[in-house]
């Protein structure tokens, strides 16, 4: 029994190989495009993940600055103190009034002559927010909600840290992978199904003469699905080559603006669950195109 | 060993193969199914074959019902049954060794089993010395003839040939036939779909006629 297994498994990668040996052009052509195809959403997976480990280094606060009106009583701000400075999110709140507002800017930015604007001064009372370090952008947005529904306020401006930015480029580019993922497995699929499909359709008087020698569908595809499991290991190992050639480049291009983000250089590394992501992938994307497209010739010649 | 029963087969609902045909062939007995081209004969092989089911009637082979198999059964059936073709359609990149064996391994048997029984299905079609050769080196004759060893090699009780002489010379056709002559000898039934009426005339087997998917005459040679 057990030699027969071998024997059979044997043959099956025998005949997948001597029929690839007179298929080289179209099986190198097959595997360049699917590496390349598989090569896209894997530069991307790891673009997330290194953005991923990047962000928890930064420890720059977000800052929301909460302009008040001029009619505001004392009483009513006090009460918007206490709400702002009771959400969890904030970690300081700071009242700037006007008065120190107009001689911070005359001071900081040199606009000495807007001192003379002090009996008419434009400016409104600020309370300047400082967020949790690291704080999901989400909930910094609910900082920002609150305070707008809060009465007597004129406007409300969001200073994002880098890190909550990143966290939003996290979750855009997090839908773009799960995207290219599943349309890039979709088109490994058909692209080697369609080459099966034709495989097959060339190899008809073959898979005639198995089926009427009594060779179960098993046997007859399994040279087939061998081939497009080494192809699909192939191109595997070629889009990992790829996203590791593009990382290169652009971790070199970037260096300046990636060390000023604190990166740190196993961020930079293309990490060893996109290279088994990328081959298993691979493998799994081809065989499921193989098969399909021998079982769908063989349901039609029967 | 053969039984048709009232044996319809349409395609498409409208196009009929096969009308009302009915005959049986005895163990260890031979045949040749006759008739024009596009009479028919290449269905009843097919239902023979078990690659298409009966539209109505019954096709029995050794008592089995063959639309009552599929899958795993129906390969187990075809791996008892011999078949030719006019084409013997190599494996080009095989030896005439392991073309021949090819069976034998579909088969699952052991591999001295195989190299003893391909040994003596060459031997029968006296291609022997040829065995390492791959059939691109062979004349067309010897590759019909590595067809029919590959065909015998696992000792059918059933062996069903489709114009089996159509690409080879009068000569190389007496041959061949000779050795269908012989397997019957040795208590094989044989069934040989030809139009080539020489080659029926040539020997004193029966004969099933159809003609229109109808079967037209069933007799002895005259």
């Amino acid at each position: 029994m057990m030699q027969r297994w071998v024997r059979d498994h044997r043959d099956a990668w025998y005949a997948a190989f001597q029929r690839d040996r007179h298929r080289t052009g179209q099986t190198a052509t097959l595997v360049v495009l699917l590496g390349i195809l598989l090569a896209i959403p894997g530069w991307l997976a790891h673009a997330l993940l290194s953005i991923d480990e990047i962000t928890p280094r930064a420890t720059e606060s977000s800052e929301v600055l909460v302009f008040l009106e001029e009619t505001l009583e004392l009483e009513d701000r006090m009460i918007m103190e206490r709400r702002l400075g009771e959400h969890a999110q904030v970690t300081e709140l700071i009242f700037v009034p006007r008065a120190q507002a107009l001689s911070d800017l005359a001071k900081n930015d040199g606009l000495s002559s807007i001192r003379d604007l002090a009996d008419d001064n434009p400016l409104p009372d600020v309370y300047l927010l400082r967020l949790v370090p690291g704080g999901a952008s989400e909930a910094e947005r609910d900082v920002v909600a609150q305070a707008l529904s809060q009465s007597g306020v004129l406007a409300v401006r969001y200073f994002p840290s880098i890190q909550a930015r990143l966290a939003d480029v996290i979750g855009v580019l997090g839908g773009v992978v799960i995207a290219m993922i599943i349309l890039t497995a979709f088109g490994v699929s058909m692209a080697v199904f369609v080459v099966s499909g034709a495989e097959a359709f060339r190899d008809d008087r073959r898979l005639q003469l198995y089926t009427l020698l009594g060779a179960s569908r098993r046997y007859i595809r399994r040279p087939y699905l061998y081939r497009a499991t080494v192809q699909g290991a192939l191109a595997g190992v070629l889009a990992s080559l790829v996203v590791w050639g593009i990382n290169t480049v652009l971790s070199q291009a970037f260096s300046t603006e990636l060390r000023s983000l604190g990166a740190p250089n196993e961020a930079l590394m293309v990490r060893w669950e996109v290279w088994i992501a990328l081959c298993v992938g691979a493998i799994g994307c081809s065989w499921i195109g193989a098969e399909r497209a021998i079982a769908l010739r063989l349901n039609r010649m029967h | 060993m053969i039984q048709f029963e009232s044996v319809s087969k349409s395609y498409d609902g409208t196009h009929r193969a096969l009308d009302d045909v009915s005959f049986r062939l005895a163990p260890g007995e031979m045949a040749f199914l006759t008739g024009h081209s596009g009479a028919g004969k290449s269905t009843i092989l097919r239902l023979l074959l078990g690659l298409e089911k009966a539209s109505t009637g019954v096709v029995r082979v050794a008592g089995q019902d063959l639309s009552q198999l599929s899958g795993e059964t129906l390969g187990r059936y075809r791996q008892r049954v011999g078949t030719v073709f006019q084409d013997p359609n190599l494996e080009m990149d095989l030896t005439v060794f392991d073309n021949v064996a090819l069976p034998l391994r579909i088969a699952g048997f052991a591999e001295q089993d195989i190299a003893k029984r391909v040994n003596a299905a060459l031997s029968r079609v006296d291609l022997n010395d040829r065995a390492m050769d791959k059939p691109h080196e062979l004349s067309s004759g010897q590759q019909q003839r590595v067809g029919i060893a590959r065909a015998i090699v696992h000792r059918p009780a059933l062996l069903v040939a489709d114009e089996p002489t159509g690409n080879l010379d009068p000569e190389l056709s007496a041959r061949v036939m000779r050795m269908f002559t012989q397997f019957q000898q040795l208590g094989v039934t044989v069934l040989v779909a030809t139009h080539e009426q020489a080659v029926v005339e040539s020997l004193p087997f029966r004969r099933i006629v159809i003609e229109r998917g109808r079967l037209r005459a069933d007799g002895s040679a005259r």
